[in-house]
């Protein structure tokens, strides 16, 4: 079986999320696609499996094309798609799961189906009851009863993303021994989707690498952990010597906290951050990172550790005690949690404005906009409505809101989908409000940009995090190796 | 240079032409609609129109008739513009207003009814009218204040748990007043309370007794109050951004927990000061079976034409009451004149077509001429989610 | 001709049998993901309908076709404005079930407490004749028969058929089930629509058979309905089981009244789906279920957990959209 993607292309809006991308699966290998967040792996795999339409380009199937309408179209030549989160019914049992979407008479034969799934599972030593519900399993149970299923609609090449994410050692194991099998018993392709470098180092074949929509390069596999992040990140800058800040007063403290979030635990972080500091945390999508920030806004309550801000304990503290302690948030959706859609400039200033007085003064909120506009030098008018604005001015027009003095500022991917001179501005604002003694901790997915304005760079990987405060350690080649898992 | 200064008023025109077109659209569907009923049932809508004209309108007495009717449902949709506008759905408005007419009634009994007084403090007139306001206010304040806490606490649909308490509201009316209720005067079949007496009523204009200029007070205060908090507040700004994307307003520093349980709870005293209006009304003056009479309903859909605007409410809510008074005399006057019978709940089919229209319609802008100027801008954070 | 508690019992399963019916199309209806508010107008409208076609025609095959042919075009209403102009399904709803109750009330005026037609009782020759069970359930009409089989199909066709299966998938997790080669828009319109037509069907029921006739007292009934699908957790049989105690007690609590001893219960009773109501949703939302399921014995816990698991269609009231 051979499966040929042919000068894939997808654009959304203005974004090009696939660009002119060709790729060759053969059955008997497993390949990873491996990409930072928004390198267009999930768009392209989408497209593989039926899911989503290319604008151009072509799967070719054992030199037969293929029209894609729907994801069944796909399962129907063989290619099926195990998605990051499970898309099955939780309160069914895992008998009607395998059932659902199955061809058949109106009466499910469920002797024969339980027969099936007995058989599958039993080859890949798969402990799936067929009587139990699918919302008492683990992510790693219902990831197998997809693969059982899948298999059982004799798929011949396997789509697997981010499979790893969120399930135990020995299910990793396990699922490793059945891909391997799969590979080189049945001849199926088998592609895994990541940016665990670990984990397509243990299994794969071969990778293809996707940067920004593009396919920057491939590499078999085993090589060095390095030359794969290499790859994935570009070019990383040499960081440029600078002064090391004198740490000063500590504003704020986070001790051995533990956060246990659906997919992963944090645990044992601690940090210390004085003012005028900045943190980049580093890590691949999903490590702990974006808990970690959270919990120091407040947003997350830790199960134990402490959290403390000016020597104040805020452990138990909500979002706004946060917010009122002079510690400010900007999350990464700006439109879903950061902005709101509909509303202009000028209101925006007004809701996010702390004023002892019940009403707004609607006159000098504009003006106070319009300078606003002009100083961070945002490209929109007071009365246009927020959703107009393009993701550079959006950004920037969210920090011209944060009030000034902020003892620690908290940003996840403050620049992503932004062009470089949009980023560039966008730092000069951030370090404005450093010079005035502002801790700044944010999350990057560019290993450039976390290089180039960290003072200290935490790496998470698995829910740990290690610090790297030696300027000399701060080279692509340690933090792929951090990010990638390897002390 | 002239082609692009065409364009640009072509693409405006293509923005604003469906906006405006959209509630004519409804409401001229709505009105047709009308019109093929009447015209099918034998009656001439033009004739129609008069019977609601004169029954409402043409006359002094009528139109203070009509202000008596009006004040209660306006009062109520001020409420409702809060909760509309932060996005909650407060269907349980009825039995707000059930609450607040239980409450005005408990007043009069506890500070004007003698043999019902355990206080026994003399607040004379004017006091005891304000104990009634106060305390309707209060009634239909806690009890929005449960739907609240049912849907924050235990997340509870606020549709489902409004649903739930205007029945329980009803029902707890009814168990009062009818039969062996404890407001039940002893020997009456009636099922209501006894008319309060004559020395609490609210005070009538010389010239219509049943209209009094109190109610007017009260709700063209209330209606400053929810302009105010709408258009100047922090707080009605708040609301609005809680509307559009309550996640977002929560991170942009707005406690929306708090706003939901103030919002409804405001929206329930509006509600409850609307049912001792309907109680205290100078030709009621009793709690009967159903104090509400449908009103807090017909504020929804006030509200829903209006889309949530404060200063539409006015406008929209006479014109309802226009409507909901005019049936009465539509119905006995194409009984008598004409010997046809027609409901006078025909204009209350008028209501919540023109609702339905208007609301369908503007859900066809939105979705075939979406406006182009509030389009957003695609860019790559978007790519995660797609 | 019968004994007291034959006839009160007979009695609870004539005045149920609306309900039931309403109840269990309500349940398809949002089994599959859409949210018809506009059950209480919906069952005034068809009623007035059934009985208006049945007096005028005099067939009543007609009458209760077009009773459910209503209930289908208000839920038609509800779902074109929904998926088709991604209009808000409670709104939608909530004008239709004013609109719909102020409509019938309208349009059945000149035939308001006019004698209404009769649905033939049709004893079943044989099983009439046990004693006790004969007179309770089997001298009834076809309705009322219908109302007592149609729990156990509707729970055969959710549970036990694949088209069921795919039914609960719609409005549990419409992405999955699209990924399954489902095609959720055209199934949940069909599925909406059939559990108006039994919505429209229970409104037949009441003029033809339950109320006879027209009267206005029936609003309320179908917000009773709505109550009760949600006490029930959307398991036909607990929302069967639901409409028979209530109706049960409202039924017992008239006898009283009727005896002239109390009047409390009456309105106890009445209060009792809407406390059931919010306790069901509050116990299934609030995470109380996982608490209970925890604290039982390792031994008994599948069994409770089969007992109490139930919750809301995870994708109720939401549209589906393709990515």
């Amino acid at each position: 079986m051979l499966v040929e993607l042919q000068n894939i292309s997808k654009t959304f809006g203005r974004v090009r999320a696939n660009q002119d991308i060709s790729l060759k699966f053969e059955g008997g290998h497993i390949y990873a696609i491996l990409g930072e967040n928004g390198a267009g792996k999930s768009t392209l795999m989408k497209i593989m499996s039926g899911y989503q339409s290319a604008d151009r380009g072509q799967i070719v199937v054992d030199g037969q094309a293929l029209d894609l309408k729907a994801p069944t179209d796909a399962i129907a030549h063989g290619i099926g798609m195990l998605y990051q989160d499970p898309l099955d019914f939780p309160p069914f049992t895992i008998l009607e799961n395998f059932i659902a979407g199955r061809p058949g008479g109106i009466f499910p034969d469920r002797a024969a189906a339980r027969q099936q799934l007995a058989a599958i599972t039993e080859r890949f030593g798969f402990g799936l009851d067929p009587n139990r519900y699918v919302d008492t399993l683990t992510i790693g149970e219902r990831q197998q009863l997809e693969i059982v299923r899948l298999l059982s609609l004799n798929v011949r090449v396997l789509v697997l993303d981010e499979p790893t994410t969120g399930i135990s050692a020995e299910q990793k194991t396990i699922l490793f021994n059945v891909l391997k099998a799969l590979a080189r018993d049945d001849r199926m392709a088998i592609i895994l989707v990541s940016h665990k470098l670990e984990d397509v180092i243990e299994l794969c074949d071969l990778a293809y690498v996707l940067r920004r929509g593009r396919f920057v390069g491939e590499k078999t596999v085993p090589c060095p952990i390095s030359e794969l992040v290499a790859l994935m990140f570009g070019k990383v800058v040499e960081r440029q010597n600078r002064p090391n800040v004198m740490c000063g007063d500590s504003v704020l403290t986070v001790e051995a906290v533990r956060i246990a979030a659906q997919r992963l635990t944090v645990e044992n972080v601690s940090l210390r951050v004085c003012s005028s500091e900045v943190i980049g945390l580093a890590g691949l999508d999903g490590s702990g990172q974006g808990e970690f920030i959270r919990a120091c806004a407040g947003l997350f309550p830790p199960q134990s550790g402490t959290i403390k801000l000016n020597g104040r304990s805020m452990t138990r503290a909500s979002y706004h005690d946060f917010s009122q302690a002079g510690v400010a948030f900007l999350p990464a959706g700006r439109m879903e949690e950061g902005l709101i859609k509909g509303m202009t400039l000028t209101e925006h200033f007004a809701l996010t404005q702390r004023s002892p007085r019940p009403w707004i003064n609607w006159f000098e909120a504009r003006q106070i906009t319009a300078e606003r506009i002009k100083n961070f030098n945002v490209k929109g008018r007071p009365g246009s409505p927020i959703q107009t604005l393009s993701g550079g001015n959006q950004q920037r027009f969210a920090l011209s809101l944060l009030r000034q003095n902020l003892k620690v500022l908290l940003l996840e991917h403050p620049t992503r989908g932004l062009d470089v001179e949009s980023a560039n501005t966008i730092w000069e604002q951030l370090l404005k409000r450093r010079e005035q003694g502002t801790a700044i901790i944010f999350i990057s997915a560019e290993l450039d940009e976390i290089v180039s304005y960290s003072d200290r760079i935490l790496v998470f990987f698995g829910g740990r995090a290690t610090m790297v405060d030696d300027p000399a350690e701060m080279t692509a080649d340690r933090l792929g190796e951090l990010i990638g898992g390897r002390e | 240079m002239q082609s692009t200064r065409q364009g640009w008023l072509w693409n405006s025109m293509r923005d604003m032409l469906p906006a405006i077109l959209a509630p004519f659209a409804g409401i001229a569907a709505a009105l047709a609609i009308i019109v093929l009923i009447l015209e099918w049932q034998g009656a001439d809508p033009k004739v129609a129109w008069d019977y609601v004209y004169e029954g409402t309108l043409q006359t002094s007495e009528r139109r203070a008739d009509l202000v008596s009717f009006w004040m209660p449902l306006a009062i109520t949709s001020f409420g409702l513009v809060l909760t509309y506008t932060a996005g909650l759905w407060n269907i349980g408005v009825e039995g707000q207003m059930i609450m607040g007419a239980i409450g005005a009634t408990w007043a009069v009994r506890l500070f004007a009814e003698s043999k019902n007084a355990p206080l026994g403090l003399d607040l004379g007139r004017n006091g005891v009218i304000i104990m009634c306001f106060i305390l309707s206010a209060i009634t239909g304040g806690l009890w929005a204040w449960v739907a609240a806490a049912l849907k924050v606490r235990g997340k509870v649909n606020e549709i489902f748990g409004g649903v739930a308490l205007n029945f329980i509201a009803q029902t707890f009316n009814m168990y009062l007043v009818s039969n062996g209720g404890p407001w039940q005067p002893t020997g009456s079949r009636a099922t209501e309370t006894a008319r309060f007496p004559d020395w609490v009523r609210l005070p009538t204009f010389t010239d219509y007794r049943r209209l009094s200029p109190t109610i007017i007070y009260v709700t063209a205060a209330a209606f400053v109050v929810i302009c105010l908090i709408m258009y100047v507040s922090r707080w009605g700004l708040q609301l609005r951004a809680m509307g559009k994307n309550q996640r977002s307003a929560f991170l942009l520093g707005v406690r929306t927990e708090r706003n939901v349980y103030l919002a409804m709870a405001g929206c329930g005293a509006l509600a409850g000061l609307a049912g001792s209006f309907r109680v205290l009304a100078p030709d009621v003056v009793k709690l009967s079976a159903s104090p509400s009479g449908g009103v807090g309903f017909l504020a929804i859909l006030v509200v829903l034409l209006a889309s949530m605007s404060a200063v539409l409410t006015p406008f929209v809510s006479f014109v309802f009451a226009v409507l909901s008074k005019g049936g009465q005399r539509l119905e006995s006057g194409f009984q008598w004149d004409y010997d046809l019978t027609l409901d006078r709940s025909l204009v209350r089919v008028l209501q919540s077509t023109v609702v339905l229209m208007v609301v369908l319609a503007f859900g066809a802008r939105n979705r075939f001429f979406p406006p182009r100027s509030a389009q957003p801008v695609q860019d790559e954070a978007q790519i995660d989610r797609t | 001709m019968f004994s007291g508690l034959e006839s009160t019992l007979r009695g609870i399963i004539r005045s149920a049998a609306p309900i039931v019916i309403a109840g269990q199309g309500e349940l398809i209806t949002e089994r599959a993901g859409v949210i018809n508010l506009a059950l209480d107008g919906t069952i005034m409208l068809s009623a007035m309908t059934a009985h208006v076609v049945a007096r005028e025609t005099g067939s009543l095959p007609q009458a209760i076709l077009a009773a459910m042919l209503v209930g289908a075009a208000v839920v038609f209403v509800v779902v074109v404005s929904s998926i088709g102009l991604r209009l808000n399904q409670v709104a939608v709803g909530f004008v239709l079930t004013v609109l719909c109750a102020d409509l019938a009330i309208f349009l059945g005026k000149p035939h308001f407490n006019r004698p209404g037609t009769e649905i033939p009782t049709m004893p079943i020759p044989l099983l009439e004749d046990i004693p006790f069970f004969g007179p309770v359930l089997f001298r009834h009409n076809l309705l009322i028969y219908f109302s007592l089989i149609l729990t156990l199909l509707v729970w055969f066709y959710i549970y036990r058929t694949r088209p069921g299966l795919t039914l609960r998938s719609i409005g549990e997790q419409p992405e999955a089930a699209f990924v399954r080669g489902t095609p959720v828009n055209p199934l949940r319109y069909a599925y909406a629509l059939l559990g108006g037509a039994l919505v429209g069907l229970a409104g037949a029921t009441y003029s033809l058979s339950v109320k006879l006739g027209w009267k206005e007292d029936l609003s309320g009934e179908g917000w009773i309905a709505l109550a009760i699908v949600i006490f029930g957790l959307w398991v036909p049989s607990r929302v069967a089981l639901g409409a028979y105690l209530i109706v049960g007690l409202r039924s017992i609590a008239i006898d009283l009244q009727d005896s002239d001893v109390i009047d409390l219960p009456a309105q106890i009773v009445n209060m009792l789906p809407w406390f059931l109501m919010i306790l069901t949703l509050l116990f299934a939302t609030s995470g109380a279920l996982e608490k209970v399921v925890r604290f039982t014995p390792d031994r008994f816990k599948p069994a409770v957990r089969r007992f109490l698991r139930a919750a809301p269609p995870r994708a109720l009231g939401t549209t589906f959209e393709k990515h």
